[in-house]
């Protein structure tokens, strides 16, 4: 009875332990990519009210005027 | 259908046709980057320069000031969200003002220099640099108020028109960038370099935000690297935070904060170290480094005595005061 108990206690014991690895190696892997993240971020924009801002430009309340330090991306097919 | 990658800022959006860049105002039609808010500014005052803050620039000038919508940062306490977190499109109040009607209407109005502000006027680059370079040619001066989160390379080319700027370093801390304002620290104190190197007059502020950016020890490493980096005699600004915006949480900053924070300061060795946005403190004015002379003495945003000689020199002791005087 008492050997069965203490095998019991183990087997949760072990459980717990695995948890608690588990948990430790999703810490480990969020602080290693945060870690590692470059200087600038990459790629942002925002959706907008496209035909609202047309329809600014049109009467000229917006501006139309070509941006500098711009350039072409070619996506792919 | 063509996107388009902008390299003005270190955000460096790829932007897919009809869409806009982080910053809300750069926007992709056609295949072509456009900014929308050239000539097109949202704000128009007319400020006292301390109000920039700038206390070694021209003291009690009035400037005339321009803002438009639009922003490359998105920081939770930001004063003028309503300009800064909108695009063009969203605007109620948009005015009509080309870079010569604005330097005919700042004349007319008795200023001697524009101020590109209360948006981030990085997104409004190619604005700034017409207006400024119309300015130029009239015989006035070029103010840019900034948090400098811009690429080297844009900002070498504006800084040929630029003849000041308050840039506001949000903390001493990356982390702080990247939770609060959704960018980093490293392209601002390289911004920072950047027109030290081009000559351009610069003054930092700093706004101290009670139990996130208020330690004493991350102060004083930030007034290291402005003492090394800028030079000693480069005017630092404390200002005290109000709740706004995303940030009602937390409380205004106790003046006892900031005196802590300026002492911390004036200990590293800067010369000039200020507290703004409380009215009446003896830390408004400009005192000569070697003898504590004041020799600038303010009120809020208004200059009650100024006697710096014709040479910006100390009355008592000689001694140059670094700055832009006239």
């Amino acid at each position: 009875m008492t050997a069965r108990r203490g095998w019991h206690l183990r087997r949760r014991d072990l459980r717990f332990l695995g948890v608690v690895a588990l948990n430790l190696a999703c810490v480990a892997g969020y602080l290693a990519t945060e870690s590692g993240a470059p200087d600038t971020a990459v790629g942002g924009w925002r959706r907008i009210d496209r035909e609202a801002l047309e329809r600014r430009i049109e009467s000229g309340e917006l501006s139309r005027q070509e941006a500098l330090w711009s350039r072409p991306v070619e996506v792919p097919k | 259908m063509t996107d388009v990658a902008c390299d003005l800022c270190p955000h460096r959006c790829v932007i897919p046709e009809g869409a806009a860049g982080d910053c809300r105002v750069r926007v992709n039609l056609g295949g072509k980057l456009r900014a929308t808010t050239y000539g097109r500014p949202s704000a128009i005052h007319i400020d006292p320069m301390e109000k920039k803050p700038l206390y070694h620039f021209l003291p009690g000038r009035p400037v005339f000031s321009i803002g438009t919508a639009g922003c490359n940062m998105h920081c939770r306490n930001c004063q003028n969200w309503q300009l800064s977190q909108r695009g063009g499109e969203e605007m109620e109040t948009v005015h009509r003002a080309m870079p010569d009607e604005v330097v005919a209407l700042a004349r007319q109005e008795g200023c001697s220099a524009i101020a590109y502000t209360y948006n981030d006027p990085i997104v409004f680059y190619e604005y700034v640099e017409d207006t400024a370079a119309a300015a130029r040619s009239a015989g006035m001066r070029n103010v840019f108020v900034t948090a400098a989160f811009i690429n080297r390379e844009p900002l070498r080319r504006l800084c040929r028109v630029l003849d000041a700027t308050t840039t506001d370093v949000k903390a001493f801390d990356d982390r702080f960038y990247q939770e609060v304002c959704s960018t980093r620290l490293k392209p601002v104190l390289d911004a920072l370099v950047t027109f030290r190197e081009e000559g351009v007059w610069v003054e930092v502020s700093h706004l101290v935000i009670p139990t996130l950016n208020d330690d004493l020890q991350q102060i004083r490493r930030l007034c290291k690297w402005v003492r090394d980096e800028l030079g000693a005699d480069t005017p630092f600004h404390f200002l005290s935070f109000r709740p706004m915006y995303r940030m009602q949480n937390l409380p205004a900053t106790s003046p006892q904060v900031l005196e802590w924070g300026r002492r911390e300061a004036l200990d590293v060795g800067l010369h000039h170290v200020y507290i703004g946005n409380l009215s009446g403190h003896e830390a408004e004015s400009t005192y000569c480094p070697r003898d504590g002379t004041r020799v600038i003495q303010r009120i809020g945003f208004r200059v009650v005595e100024n006697l710096l000689t014709a040479g910006g020199l100390c009355p008592t002791c000689h001694q140059p005061i670094a700055g832009v005087w006239t």
